[in-house]
């Protein structure tokens, strides 16, 4: 696998899914109070379109990056 | 935001001097570039000349209320061909197995011969009656489930249209400048969401082996994080190295099922739909009743008195547990509820994680202890008098 500059949607989704998949492990998800989950969902949505609006991201991110030094 | 449509795009024709450039049909396609995730919404609006911002919007707004986004995103995913081929995923596999578009038509032909003949019950409920069922699956909305049918086939006959089309318009090799078919190099596909995937599988199944050796119980909402949390640290790495960004498909599938389940602390067990018990002497009584879904009745209100206390757990995975007991009985009640409400004798209770012991003890009277769960839904108790 090539590695490549940080793809910042990516690394949000997987932050979030992450949180919610622990979450989801422990056993918690009954502790957490609802009336903050629509709040907690809505950011987390608006999060990834900002960051997935970024103009010009999607060149940056396919660019490889170059690891060799000369 | 959007990519500049070429004259070419726009379905228009030039001559400029000696220069000529070709009219092509403008094709619905996924974008394989300046994507965020299959690239439906991005060629969607490169067809429709919209900035593709404005149809992801309506992609997720469409996800929240009711759920509908994510099934035709992943609908148009497979039946939307990518930039630069012709046959969609669902064709390509179709055409593997042999099956052409005109004998899937024929197909489809016959299986809408058959509804009507056979009278099946369009949209009717899961009642288990034998029926055929075709509609929204449960808890989808049913407008939403036909929308979907009608883009599904918006879609199909779309490209049906641009197949006749691009044959019509597409010139001859010997007329296509050289420059104009060079395309650039698609990026190679990486092998992450793949491994990810398996480690997914792999996660769920050790979590099961080691529940099993363990004799540990693990609910379903452990699985559906365990599988989450493998899928979290897959795109993390793909933030970085290789492209697994198909997975958060995955992730908005199993997120909201993974929340549902981890609620579902009542046994998955019993049937589904509508039971209703009215034992009249001891003897009819059982020690268990158990629903995956749908409204549990258990009525206690002619239950001849028994010298003995009456035991009973009863459980309904989703849905509704009602239960009816004599006016004045003895009770010791213990509710619990993953998510919903309990209203038992006029006290009710809204939220999660609901535990509640209910006691009422009258003297010389049969009590009646009572286990009651519902995973999410709700617990009912009321009294009514003898009759």
């Amino acid at each position: 696998m090539e590695r490549h500059r940080a793809d910042l949607f990516s690394l949000l989704a997987g932050l979030l899914t992450l949180g919610l998949g622990l979450l989801l492990l422990s056993g918690g998800v009954g502790d957490v109070p609802m009336e903050w989950v629509g709040p907690g969902a809505a950011i987390g949505i608006g999060l990834l379109i900002v960051v997935a609006a970024r103009p010009g991201r999607a060149e940056a991110e396919d660019q490889p990056m170059n690891l060799d030094r000369e | 935001m959007g990519r500049q449509s070429s004259p070419a795009e726009d379905g228009g024709m030039t001559n400029q001097g000696s220069e000529r450039t070709e009219a092509a049909p403008r094709l619905l396609r996924r974008r394989t570039s300046e994507r965020v995730l299959g690239g439906v919404a991005g060629g969607l609006g490169d067809y429709f000349n919209i900035d593709p911002l404005l149809v992801r919007i309506a992609f997720v707004g469409l996800m929240i209320f009711g759920g509908a986004g994510l099934v035709l995103y992943v609908a148009g995913w497979l039946l939307i061909p990518a930039d630069g081929r012709d046959r969609s995923s669902v064709e390509s596999f179709f055409a593997r197995l042999g099956l052409t578009p005109q004998r899937l038509a024929w197909i489809a032909l016959a299986v809408i011969v058959f509804i009507i003949i056979a009278n099946v019950p369009i949209g009717g409920p899961i009642d288990g009656s034998g029926s055929i069922f075709i509609g929204p699956l449960p808890g989808m909305n049913p407008a939403a489930f036909w929308a979907l049918v009608i883009i599904v086939t918006g879609i199909v006959l779309l490209r049906r249209r641009e197949g006749t089309s691009a044959a019509a318009a597409t010139p001859t090799a010997v007329e296509l400048p050289a420059a104009s078919v060079a395309k650039a190099p698609p990026r190679p596909r990486s092998p992450l969401a793949w491994y990810v995937s398996a480690a997914v599988l792999l996660a769920v199944g050790v979590l099961a082996v080691v529940s099993q050796v363990a004799e540990r119980e693990v609910s379903p909402g452990q699985f559906f994080g365990a599988a989450l949390g493998v899928l979290g640290i897959g795109l993390v790495v793909g933030a970085w190295w290789g492209r697994a960004r198909i997975l958060i498909l995955l992730v908005i599938l199993l997120a909201p099922m993974g929340i549902v389940a981890s609620f579902l602390t009542a046994p998955l067990e019993g049937g589904v739909g509508d039971h209703t018990f009215a034992p009249v002497t001891a003897a009819e009584v059982q020690h268990e009743y158990r629903s995956l879904g749908g409204r549990l009745t258990l009525d206690l209100s002619q239950l001849t008195t028994s010298p003995r206390d009456i035991h009973i757990a009863a459980s309904v995975a989703f849905g509704q547990l009602q239960v009816i007991l004599p006016e004045g009985a003895s009770i010791e009640i213990h509710t619990q509820v993953g998510a919903g409400d309990v209203m038992v004798l006029g006290s009710q209770d809204v939220g999660t994680s609901l535990d509640g012991v209910f006691i009422r003890r009258h003297l010389n009277r049969t009590t009646y202890i009572l286990d009651l769960e519902a995973g999410i839904g709700e617990v009912y108790v009321r009294t009514i008098g003898r009759t």
